[in-house]
């Protein structure tokens, strides 16, 4: 999962996907934060929609650890920085797409001019991650990294206690 | 352009043409956009007259100018032709993510005309625009529709905009359905896009919008985004039980409609309510760059509407569908809703039908016709259910009340019109306007028939302080607040009628006037339009222009030959004595609709006999080429 350091403590972009309305604010702030204009192309997360289940799924890069994307990069135009968040360097990319094929989620892609559509939670802006910002669904959460398990087990737990009241009830 | 991706599809389906034209920047500081330079198209490409279900009645699709920003609630679309229900003006206005996708592969407005000779659907990928071939499409219900389209193009994260079997057998209030959760409902333009042969629109956008001054622009969306969240009261209510908010304190000031409007009281109502609704069923749904998230998706998992899931139930279906026919099991409400939304027909109008034939039931008017053992017994809910499949596919008596509660009523007779709760054609919407002076006269002054979405008058409630305030302010008097006093609800209701058409031009739901009063205003709006667009607008500037484009639309309907009384009418029930309401007295008669009527033409510089605006109030307004049409001076 996504991490990034100041000096205190190490946050993470949370994601409740049960909690997405699928009012794609997160794709339009995006794209227009980092790149001045709005578009779903362009929106460095993506969700994606199910409209028959009425389910919703924002999408998008990890900062996974061991990250495929950076091994597979033959120009070290990606690189992981000491807060372990995945950066981009436009001027090393060859746009040759390993990157894209190698991402093991999708997350990755090329626009128009061949240059690399990638989230790094806005530290090249230098503030927190504006969809966390603005997402007043609380699909996206910006908190600190050591309370993300406890915030999914509680939701976990929860739906067990559901189906159980459900089994007891019936 | 900025804020606008500059272009219109023109789709001639007659020759299976399509043509880019540009926006001129002109129309777009005229109108505003969205629903206002729709309303210029329609006015232009029409004469009186016109046969609604004929090739020549345009379908407009225009996107609202801040339509894919993240301008709070911005996504929504306005759709324009000429009403089959009411023969005059229709704009249904529309959430969902077709609009800002529309913007992203180039273009703000589509206008269809003509017909096909076969079932076809139109592809836009970008640049590329195809008409494709849609007779496998044809029958289909909606749902299958969507998935079909999304199959057959090889993409699922499209967004279609379609219509069922009701928009094919051209019943008279058959919706568009944009995606399978959102209905540009009302008035038929389900029909006219059915007559058309043209099944669906699908569309892609990987293009993008820009705006003039990023900036300013961004200062102005988020801080208005930021109020809005920041307004508790509005927000708890909207996302947790969005608009079925409504159906417990309607119901408390007995103006929830009961059985056919008879009254507006419905004991044990809780079970329709949002509160109870998004417990058991439903979870929040979203338009593009929303912050209320009032839509639901309910699934129903046990009893004997088992399986059923939808968009919905909104406050309107489940009155319309509930309380209205006296049924209270929500289940079958949303299996209700299923099956309008799989058939793409109004809720509003297809539960007003089934009331209006529930109250003809118990008026025995019903025995010269077959009714294929259905019992109309109020309350019957699988009856409901399965008169709106027939009228969907107008089998038996279905195929009467598939033309509108005007025309079944007439045929039904025997006094049948005197309780069709129906005005110019359009079974009004869910409120009893008994109950609200403010909804009364701007039920009446809509230029499509009764309902809330051209201007809906929340504030005369005065639910807060804060909204209490701005209704004094907005009426010039303390009776403002007053629902059962005429006084100052003409300025109250002018005032509402310009937010709504300026929201809507610019593609921000109106509910954002309305739930979260003074946290958009025409100040915010001026400027997120002028640092959009570049072209310069002050809050005044923007308000005559909402006052204009709401006039404009009234010229088409005076263009057609009503004047005065004809234009702005209510059902006949409305003037009868609610028992839910003060002593049993009539709370709205003729003579209080007919002074509010007056004071407010005047307000508007309209002609107080007609009606109709005077040559010095088209001048005023920028709308010269209107006076040759119909004014005599």
């Amino acid at each position: 999962m996504a991490i990034s350091t100041d000096n205190a403590e190490r946050m993470m972009l949370f994601v409740d996907a049960e909690k997405c309305t699928g009012c794609n604010t997160c794709m339009l702030i995006c794209s227009f934060v980092h790149d001045k204009v709005f578009s779903y192309e362009r929106s460095r997360i993506r969700v994606w929609r199910d409209d028959n289940r009425g389910n919703f799924v924002p999408i998008l890069c990890e900062q996974c650890a061991d990250a495929p994307c950076v091994s597979v990069c033959p120009t070290e135009a990606l690189s992981q920085d000491k807060g372990g968040v995945v950066q981009y360097d436009p001027t090393r990319c060859v746009g040759c797409s390993e990157c894209v094929n190698a991402c093991p989620i999708g997350a990755i892609s090329l626009d128009a001019q061949g240059k690399l559509v990638k989230c790094d939670l806005c530290s090249s802006l230098g503030t927190t991650p504006y969809c966390a910002q603005y997402c007043t669904a609380g699909a996206l959460q910006w908190i600190p990294e050591k309370l993300a398990a406890r915030r999914r087990a509680s939701k976990v737990a929860q739906r067990r206690l559901d189906s159980m009241e459900l089994e007891e009830g019936a | 352009m900025f804020g606008i991706a500059g272009q219109m599809l023109w789709v001639d389906l007659t020759h299976g043409k399509v043509e880019k034209r540009p926006v001129e920047r002109e129309l777009l500081n005229g109108y505003l956009g969205g629903r206002g330079i729709n309303a210029k198209l329609l006015w232009e490409l029409t004469d009186k007259g016109l046969d609604p279900l004929s090739p020549k009645n345009p379908l407009i699709f225009g996107t609202g100018t801040l339509g894919g920003t993240f301008a709070p609630c911005s996504g929504r679309m306005t759709i324009t032709c000429k009403s089959p229900a009411t023969d005059g003006y229709l704009k249904c206005n529309v959430g969902s993510h077709f609009a800002p996708e529309l913007k992203f592969a180039g273009y703000d407005f589509i206008v269809v005309l003509g017909r096909a000779d076969h079932p076809v659907y139109l592809w836009i990928d970008d640049e590329k625009v195809e008409i494709r071939d849609a007779r496998h499409l044809w029958g289909l219900d909606t749902r299958a529709t969507d998935q079909l389209i999304k199959q057959e193009l090889r993409d699922d994260q499209i967004k279609v905009a379609m219509i069922g079997p009701a928009g094919e057998n051209l019943v008279n209030f058959a919706s568009i359905m944009v995606s399978i959760y959102r209905a540009a409902a009302r008035g038929g333009v389900g029909a006219v896009m059915g007559s058309k042969n043209l099944k669906a629109i699908a569309v892609r956008g990987t293009g993008d919008i820009s705006v003039a001054n990023p900036d300013q622009f961004m200062e102005a969306a988020l801080a208005a985004r930021r109020a809005i969240r920041e307004d508790e009261y509005c927000w708890t209510r909207s996302f947790r039980f969005g608009t079925a908010q409504g159906v417990i304190g309607a119901n408390e000031g007995g103006t929830l409609p009961h059985k056919n409007f008879q009254d507006g009281f419905m004991s044990d109502v809780y079970k329709l309510s949002g509160e109870y609704a998004s417990e058991k069923f439903a979870h929040p749904e979203a338009c593009s760059s929303c912050v209320f998230h009032c839509g639901r998706f309910s699934h129903v998992r046990s009893g004997p509407y088992a399986g059923s899931y939808t968009a919905g139930p909104e406050y309107e279906t489940l009155a319309s569908l509930g309380s209205k026919c006296d049924i209270t099991d929500t289940t079958a409400v949303i299996k209700g809703n299923e099956i309008c939304n799989l058939m793409g027909m109004d809720t509003i109008s297809a539960g007003s039908m089934v009331s209006f034939m529930m109250e003809c039931n118990e008026r025995g008017l019903l025995k010269d016709h077959d009714l294929e053992g259905l019992d109309l017994s109020w309350g019957n809910a699988d009856a409901m259910l399965s008169l709106l499949e027939m009228i969907a596919h107008r089998k038996g008596i279905g195929d009467l009340l598939a033309n509108g509660s005007r025309i079944a009523a007439a045929k039904i007779g025997r006094d049948a019109e005197s309780f069709a709760v129906q005005a110019k054609g359009l079974e009004q919407s869910m409120v009893d306007v008994r109950g609200s002076m403010s909804y009364a006269l701007a039920f009446a002054l809509n230029p499509r028939g009764p309902d809330h979405l051209t201007t809906e008058c929340l504030a005369e409630f005065a639910y807060t302080p804060e909204v209490r305030q701005l209704a004094i302010e907005v009426s010039g008097s303390e009776k403002g607040v007053d629902s059962l006093s005429p006084e100052g609800k003409p300025k109250l209701v002018a005032w509402h009628e310009d937010i709504y058409s300026v929201s809507d031009c610019l593609g921000i739901c109106v509910f954002t006037d309305t739930w979260s009063y003074t946290r958009i205003n025409f100040e915010n709006l001026a400027t997120m339009f002028a640092s959009a667009t570049g072209i310069s607008m002050s809050a005044n500037e923007i308000r005559r222009r909402g006052e204009k484009v709401f006039t404009l639309e009234r010229a088409f309907n005076i263009r057609e030959g009503r004047s005065g009384r004809d234009l702005d009418v209510l059902p006949p029930r409305m003037f009868e004595p609610s028992p839910s309401l003060k002593g049993g007295e009539a709370t709205l008669t003729r003579e209080k609709l007919d002074r509010m009527l007056q004071e407010y033409y005047k307000l508007r510089g309209w002609s107080t006999k007609t009606g109709v605006p005077t040559a010095k109030n088209l001048q005023d307004l920028g709308l010269n080429f209107l006076k040759e049409k119909f004014v005599r001076e």
